[in-house]
């Protein structure tokens, strides 16, 4: 079979999940939902297929999207756009359902996602999203390691995010070192 | 040509008129690397649905960098100020930056392979990924390679310095961008010229009305906004643009299920995969073309061209697949879910896909998320707020667009040798699941 005929359980009801696991912690939006997957796939090796590439906004992958529209489809999750033009992503009527279909897939990475949304709920979108930058430039820069610092990866994520001062970015990175999302 | 002697070229294109390029930009488009694309069809084997789609990756590359240079010069004249004090940036390295977004789009396409998207499925598998090469990697590896010295060394350079690299890592979202990764979007997003030049382009080719909407408004339109959720600054569209920025996400979805995703087309592509991986098979030993981490995979890579594949084509080489392309004997349509199938059309579509294949037919199947085009709604562009009210997302203000799911249709392909057998399984399924 070239394609899979199924529908996508697994990644419906992980959405669904982080949006009930979350949302005691606040609202839970857009940018949320795209880091926190983010670190599930990049950091928890949760297999869950998306190409995360890098913008001025973090790692993105419109397929992040695309599923969360599924997922509204099929009631896993509720989205409403608050007033100030972010989303709020519930959970939805349909959600227990689609657990049961993707219950092997959510015991498998129970642990990582346990442990990830644990780490991050709470966190504010754009806390999310240098966190999110700090750990792909890292690992970007992992792959030359006689060339990874600290330094430079203040000095990289400075020149990304200007609107993050280095003693912020500083903090974040100490944050990644202390949760063992990133080594020296 | 003098260094201080300063011409500029001009190309006469159907999209957008005239495009206007440096003696730098022209020595880019002349080199070899550049030219293959003339060789590249854009849309694969669509002609055999709509004959006119002929065009080449040349001319669209073309209108991409024209495109994207039109939004960067809007943007940049009306939110200058943001630039300057937000960003850093000053006059010298604004002009820099439209240097860097030029080139990235006009070279973002030089890596595709023979028939373009549909010659992805015959890329070799990244081992670090695990995941296929796309044709964007083989982009960025030609830009920092054959393309480097007439990137870089051009006296026109002389004050910018602007490196293979940075054209590349624009491309690729390299970290080492910097600032400049902010016009990525402008590349590859939901704003991106790439699109707003190929609904264009293929609507006119293929002599189809769907891909067209408001360029010109679209144009004048686009915001910088900050991320309502984060703060970043975003592109996005102005209050009195949303209309335009609608249009083209509509355009979208009619290009994608009337032409892009059209079944006769998707079976070609599903032929031409194949047709092509038999063809490396007996070209270099190879299911697959050589992966772009070294100057002679580069090199034996650009051999490849929708010539050199006619060229086998018609040779009769290929094999069956082949042969279906040359005569036009493509597999049949035999069964396909709506536009957005529910569990219940999922689960009809395994049956069938079951019973075809204890049945012993010939056959094959597709989805629409497997599409290079795949349609997902940009319900998520941004439009800035009217006389100084919140964002929204264009879904809040678009009923249209609201009302767009994700694309998700299936379809199962036959053999036309196996049409009528299949179509009696098709009616037994069905049947079985009413009951």
């Amino acid at each position: 079979m070239r394609v899979s005929i199924k529908f996508p359980w697994n990644r419906t009801a992980l959405i669904g999940q982080l949006a009930r696991s979350c949302e005691k912690e606040g609202y839970f939006g857009r940018t949320a939902l795209m880091k926190i997957l983010y670190f599930l796939q990049e950091f928890g090796g949760v297999d869950l297929g998306y190409d995360f590439s890098l913008y001025n906004y973090g790692p993105f992958d419109s397929e992040v999207l695309s599923d969360l529209d599924t997922a509204k489809v099929f009631s896993a999750v509720k989205v409403s756009v608050r007033h100030s033009g972010g989303y709020q992503i519930e959970p939805g009527e349909e959600l227990e359902r689609a657990e049961g279909f993707a219950a092997a897939f959510l015991t498998e990475n129970g642990t990582a996602i346990d442990k990830i949304v644990g780490d991050l709920r709470g966190k504010s979108a754009k806390e999310l999203e240098l966190l999110a930058t700090i750990h792909f430039v890292w690992r970007d820069q992992s792959e030359r390691p006689d060339d990874i610092s600290v330094d430079k990866i203040i000095e990289r994520v400075a020149s990304l995010k200007p609107e993050f001062p280095e003693p912020r970015i500083q903090s974040a990175i100490k944050d990644l070192l202390d949760l063992g999302y990133i080594e020296h | 040509m003098s260094p201080l002697s300063y011409s500029e070229s001009e190309f006469r294109d159907p999209v957008h008129g005239f495009i206007v390029v440096s003696p730098w930009e022209r020595q880019i488009i002349d080199h070899p690397v550049f030219q293959r694309l003339r060789r590249i069809r854009q849309l694969a084997w669509t002609d055999m649905v709509y004959p006119g789609a002929h065009h080449t990756r040349f001319e669209h590359s073309l209108g991409v960098m024209h495109v994207a240079t039109r939004f960067y010069d809007s943007v940049v004249r009306r939110y200058r100020d943001f630039f300057l004090a937000e960003l850093g940036y000053n006059d010298a390295g604004l002009e820099r930056d439209r240097t860097v977004v030029r080139l990235a789009a006009l070279l973002h396409d030089v890596g595709h392979s023979p028939y373009s998207h549909a010659g992805e499925e015959v890329m070799p598998v990244n081992p670090d990924s695990g995941k296929r090469y796309k044709h964007e990697a083989y982009s960025a590896a030609l830009i920092r390679g054959p393309l480097r010295g007439v990137i870089e060394e051009h006296p026109l350079n002389e004050n910018t310095h602007v490196t293979a690299a940075e054209v590349a890592g624009l491309l690729e979202g390299n970290p080492e961008t910097g600032r400049t990764l902010f016009w990525k979007d402008l590349i590859s997003g939901q704003l991106d010229a790439d699109r707003a030049d190929y609904l264009l382009r293929d609507s006119y080719h293929s002599g189809v009305n769907y891909g067209k909407y408001d360029l010109d408004r679209l144009a004048v339109t686009l915001a910088v906004q900050p991320d309502p959720e984060s703060g970043t600054p975003t592109l996005a569209v102005e209050h009195g643009g949303w209309h335009a920025a609608e249009g083209l996400i509509l355009a979208r979805y009619m290009m994608f299920t009337q032409v892009y995703f059209h079944h006769t087309r998707r079976a070609f592509d599903l032929h031409y995969e194949q047709a092509l991986s038999k063809l490396l098979h007996e070209e270099n030993g190879d299911g697959c073309f050589p992966p772009p981490t070294s100057e002679k995979n580069l090199d034996d890579y650009l051999q490849w061209s929708d010539w050199k594949v006619n060229g086998l084509l018609a040779a009769g080489r290929g094999g069956l697949h082949g042969d279906a392309i040359r005569r036009r004997d493509h597999y049949r349509c035999a069964f396909q879910t709506g536009e957005v199938p529910g569990e219940d059309e999922l689960n009809l579509a395994r049956n069938i896909y079951d019973a075809f294949k204890s049945a012993g037919l010939e056959f094959s199947d597709d989805e629409a998320t497997a599409s290079w085009y795949k349609f997902a709604p940009g319900k998520d562009i941004l439009i800035v707020g009217e006389n100084g009210g919140s964002p929204a997302p264009l879904s809040k203000l678009s009923s249209a667009v609201r009302g767009l799911m994700t694309v998700r249709q299936v379809r199962l392909y036959v053999a036309p040798k196996d049409r009528v057998r299949a179509r009696e399984i098709v009616r037994e399924a069905r049947e079985t699941e009413e009951e």
